[in-house]
C-alpha cells in the first residue's frame, strides 16, 4: 500500500515509537499520585510538556494537554469570556465550525475572493468578536495570513483561536510571534501518536476551561492523562526540525505528483494563495470523491476525499465550497492526497500509474 | 455469455441476509468487497435496529472486519430520495399504492450498485436476495428463490440485462432458517439480528404521517359510496389503499366497506362491499420482460402485491405492458403495484397496475 493520507495521521515515527517504549513501565501511573509511581508518571508529563512548549515557542505552563485535537479546539473556543460574534473563514474544519455554532453568537464568516484570503483589515474585527481560524487548512493546504489576522484582532480588542493543527511541523510555529490568544496542536500530524494534544492559552487571555473535574492540567482539562502517548508528543516535538527541513524536497515530491494528476485531467484545488507543501487536492469532475477513494484503497494507494472526520458522507466539501462558492462540482469529486518526510519519488509513481487505472476504468 | 467471476461487490444492509451472502462468497474463496449504501436517515427512535440507521452501517463494517474484507459506505441520499422516495410520495398523492423496492432494485440498488462495480474494478454485484440468477449462453434468467415465503424475485423484474448478467445471489437456495444457521456457523456476527419488516425509509409503517410530513398540504376529501352519497371525511388521501378495511371512521353498521376506487383530483375515496373489490382482469404498464411475450400471449401466473400467491392468467401484450385474465378472481388489483408475471418459477416479465 502507498500512503498518501498524512494529513489524516501520519505514521508514528522510529524515535517517537522507542520513546514511547523506554516510557512504558513507569507511564501507566496515575500522574497525579502523590507517591513515587505518581511522580514518575508525572515527571515524564512534564518532560514531554516543556518539549511541545519548546517547539511552539511557548512557556510550558500555557500548555494543556488534551486527548485530541478536536477537544483542543472545543477547550479553546468554548472558554473565552465576553464574546458577541465570531468571525470565521469559510474554510474550517468541523472542530472548529462546530464549536463555534455551539457558542450561540452570530457567526459572520468572511469571503475568499479567487481563492485569496481577505486582508486583515477587511475583516472588520471589533471589541467582543472571536477571531476562529485555521492556520494551515487540512484538505487543500491554503494558508492564511494569522499573524496579520491576529494582530489585527488584538488591536480591536478582538480574541482570536487559531487551529494549528496542521501548521505545526509544516510551517514554522511560533505562538508568541503569532500574537494569538489559543492555539491547537495535535500529535498525529507530526509523526507522534492519536491520542495527544494541546492547546497553548497565553498567559492573560480572557479565558476560562468549560471541563470541569479535577486540578489536572491546573484546572484546565481535569482528567487522568494517557503519559505514554503525550511522551509520544513530547518526542514528536524534538523532531519538528527536521520535519521543518524536509518540506522543500516533500514540496518537490507534491509537484511530481500534481503534475502527474494535471495531465490525467484534474484540477488543483487551493493553488491561488500561499499553500502548505504536504498536500495536492484536485477535482476530477464528473467522478465522485468517495467512490474513488474506494476504488483507490483497492488499487493499493491510501488517500481521501475530505478530511477523515468528514467520510462517508457525500455533502460536498465545506472547505472547497468556501473557495468556491459557485463551483460544487469541484467539492463533490475532490480527492485530497498528502505527503511526509518518509514519501518517496517510488511512491509518487506507484501512486500516479494506479490512479491512471482508476480513471481510466469505467466511466460512470 | 458467463462472464467469469472476478472481485464481487457485495451489497450489505447490515442485516442477516446480505451480512450471509457475503460470508458465503468469501467462503467459497472469492474476492469480496463490501458495498453499503447510506440512502436514508432514521429519525427519531428509530435510529436504532432499522434498516438505515446508522447501527445498520456499523453492523455491516463489523461483518466485513469478521471476513476481512474491505468495506465502504457511500452516500447516495440524494439519487435515492430522488429515484424511490419522491415518486413513492408523487404516487400515494394520486391515489395509488406504489412498490418502492420495486424502483429502487432499478434504480439505485442494483443499477448503481453495477456502476459502482465498475468503478471498484469488480466483475459481479452480489446481495442477499432471496431469487435465483442462472447465467446461460442466451443471456440471464431469474427464477422465484427456493424460500417461497421470502422469494423476492418480484422485486427484480425491473433490471435491466446488462446488471441481470453480472448478479449473483448466494441465497437463491436457502431457506430464511438456513441462512441464519449459516450466519451462526460462519460466525457473521450479527446472525441473530431481528429482520426489518417495513419499507426502509417509512419508519413505522404510517405512510399517511410520512407523506403529510414530507409533502405537507392538505390531502383531505370526502369518502363515498358508489352511488357518490357522502359517507364521511379524510384528512389524507395517502391514508388509503385499494381493500383497505380498517380506520374508515364511517358511521352506522350494516356490511363492512372496502377501499374500491381512490379519485386523486378530488382525494375522493370510494368504498364498497367485499364483492366489489374482485376483478378478473389487470391491465399494466410501463412493462419489462425478461422474455417476450408471444403476440397470441401465454398461460402464467402472475402477482399482483408481494404478498400475493401468483394466481394463473392469461398473458397478453400491449403497447406498454400487457392484459392478465385471471382463471379465478382476484382481490384488490391495486394501480400502482407491481404485477410480476411468472411461468413455472421462472420471473418473465412485470409492469405497474394502471
Amino acid at each position: 500500500m502507498i500512503y498518501l493520507d498524512h494529513h489524516a495521521a501520519t505514521p508514528v515515527s522510529p524515535e517517537v515509537r522507542a520513546a514511547m517504549d523506554a516510557a512504558r513501565d513507569r507511564a501507566w501511573a496515575n500522574a497525579s499520585s502523590a507517591h513515587r509511581f505518581g511522580r514518575e508518571a508525572r515527571a515524564l508529563l512534564e518532560d514531554a510538556r516543556a518539549a511541545v512548549a519548546e517547539a511552539i515557542g511557548a512557556e510550558p505552563a500555557s500548555v494543556v494537554f488534551t486527548s485530541t485535537g478536536t477537544e483542543a479546539c472545543h477547550v479553546g473556543l468554548a472558554g473565552f469570556r465576553g464574546l458577541r460574534r465570531v468571525v470565521m473563514s469559510p474554510l474550517e474544519h468541523p472542530a472548529v465550525a462546530e464549536n463555534c455554532a455551539a457558542l450561540g453568537l452570530p457567526v459572520h464568516r468572511f469571503e475568499m475572493t479567487g481563492g485569496r484570503p481577505p486582508p486583515a483589515e477587511a475583516l472588520g474585527l471589533r471589541e467582543g468578536d472571536l477571531l476562529a481560524v485555521t492556520w494551515v487548512n487540512h484538505e487543500t493546504g491554503t494558508i492564511l495570513p494569522v499573524e496579520d489576522y491576529c494582530r489585527a484582532a488584538r488591536e480591536a480588542g478582538a480574541s482570536s483561536f487559531v487551529d494549528g493543527i496542521q501548521a505545526l511541523g509544516k510551517v514554522p510555529v511560533n505562538v508568541r510571534a503569532l500574537g494569538a490568544d489559543a492555539v491547537a496542536f495535535a500529535a498525529q500530524k507530526v509523526g507522534g501518536p492519536t491520542g495527544a494534544a494541546a492547546l497553548f492559552v497565553r498567559r492573560g487571555a480572557p479565558h476560562d476551561s468549560p471541563l470541569l473535574g479535577g486540578p489536572q492540567e491546573r484546572g484546565r482539562r481535569p482528567g487522568t492523562p494517557d503519559v505514554e502517548r503525550f511522551v509520544g508528543f513530547g518526542a514528536a516535538a524534538k523532531a519538528i526540525p527536521g520535519r521543518l527541513a524536509a518540506m522543500p524536497r516533500v514540496a518537490a515530491l507534491r509537484d511530481r505528483l500534481e503534475a502527474g494528476l494535471l495531465a490525467l485531467g484534474a484540477e488543483v484545488n487551493g493553488r491561488e494563495g500561499p499553500r502548505a507543501a504536504t498536500v495536492t487536492d484536485v477535482s476530477f469532475r464528473g467522478r465522485r470523491g468517495p467512490v474513488l477513494v474506494a476504488a483507490l484503497d483497492l488499487a493499493g494507494v491510501a488517500c481521501s476525499h475530505g478530511s477523515a472526520c468528514s467520510s462517508g458522507l457525500d455533502e460536498p466539501s465545506k472547505v472547497l465550497l468556501g473557495l468556491y462558492p459557485d463551483d460544487p462540482e469541484r467539492a463533490r469529486s475532490a480527492l485530497r492526497l498528502s505527503l511526509g518526510p518518509e514519501t518517496t519519488g517510488d511512491d509518487v509513481d506507484r501512486a500516479l500509474a494506479a490512479i491512471a487505472k482508476v480513471i481510466g476504468a469505467a466511466k460512470p | 455469455m458467463t462472464r467469469p467471476i472476478g472481485k464481487v461487490l457485495v451489497a450489505m444492509s447490515g442485516g442477516v441476509d446480505s451480512s450471509v451472502a457475503a460470508a458465503l462468497l468469501r467462503e467459497q474463496g472469492h474476492d469480496v468487497v463490501g458495498v453499503t449504501l447510506h440512502l436514508w436517515d432514521a429519525e427519531g427512535e428509530n435510529k436504532v435496529g432499522r434498516c438505515c440507521a446508522p447501527e445498520d452501517r456499523e453492523d455491516a463494517r463489523r461483518t466485513c472486519d469478521h471476513l476481512g474484507i474491505p468495506h465502504y459506505v457511500l452516500d447516495e441520499r440524494a439519487a435515492f430520495r430522488r429515484e424511490v422516495v419522491e415518486p413513492f410520495l408523487d404516487e400515494y398523492r394520486r391515489g395509488r399504492t406504489p412498490t418502492p423496492c420495486v424502483h429502487c432494485n432499478r434504480t439505485v440498488k442494483l443499477e448503481m450498485l453495477a456502476r459502482l462495480a465498475d468503478e471498484l474494478g469488480c466483475s459481479h454485484v452480489a446481495t442477499g436476495h432471496y431469487a435465483k440468477i442462472v447465467h446461460g449462453p442466451e443471456g440471464t434468467r431469474l427464477f422465484r428463490g427456493r424460500d417461497l415465503d421470502k422469494d423476492q424475485s418480484y422485486f427484480l423484474f425491473g433490471l435491466s440485462p446488462e446488471t441481470r448478467s453480472r448478479l449473483l445471489f448466494p441465497l437463491g437456495d436457502l431457506l430464511k432458517s438456513e441462512t441464519r444457521a449459516e450466519g451462526e456457523r460462519l460466525g457473521v456476527p450479527n446472525a441473530k439480528k431481528p429482520d426489518s419488516q417495513e419499507l426502509c425509509f417509512v419508519p413505522d409503517g404510517d405512510v399517511a404521517a410520512f407523506t403529510r410530513r414530507e409533502r405537507g398540504g392538505e390531502a383531505g376529501g370526502l369518502v363515498v359510496d358508489e352511488e357518490g352519497r357522502v359517507l364521511g371525511k379524510h384528512d389524507e388521501i395517502a391514508a388509503f389503499t385499494i381493500g383497505k378495511r380498517k380506520g374508515l371512521a364511517l358511521g352506522g353498521g350494516s356490511a363492512p366497506r372496502y377501499v374500491l376506487r381512490i379519485v386523486p383530483d378530488s382525494n375522493t375515496v370510494v368504498v364498497g362491499g367485499a364483492e366489489k373489490l374482485v376483478s378478473k382482469t389487470l391491465e399494466a404498464r410501463d412493462g419489462h420482460f425478461l422474455r417476450a411475450l408471444p403476440p397470441e400471449g401465454l398461460e402464467a401466473s402472475v402477482r399482483i402485491r408481494y404478498r400475493h400467491e401468483p394466481a394463473p392468467a392469461h398473458v397478453r401484450p400491449t403497447a406498454t405492458g400487457f392484459v392478465a385474465e385471471f382463471v379465478e378472481p382476484q382481490r384488490a388489483i391495486t394501480p400502482g403495484q407491481a404485477a410480476v408475471i411468472y411461468v413455472g418459477d421462472e420471473v418473465i416479465g412485470g409492469g405497474f397496475i394502471a
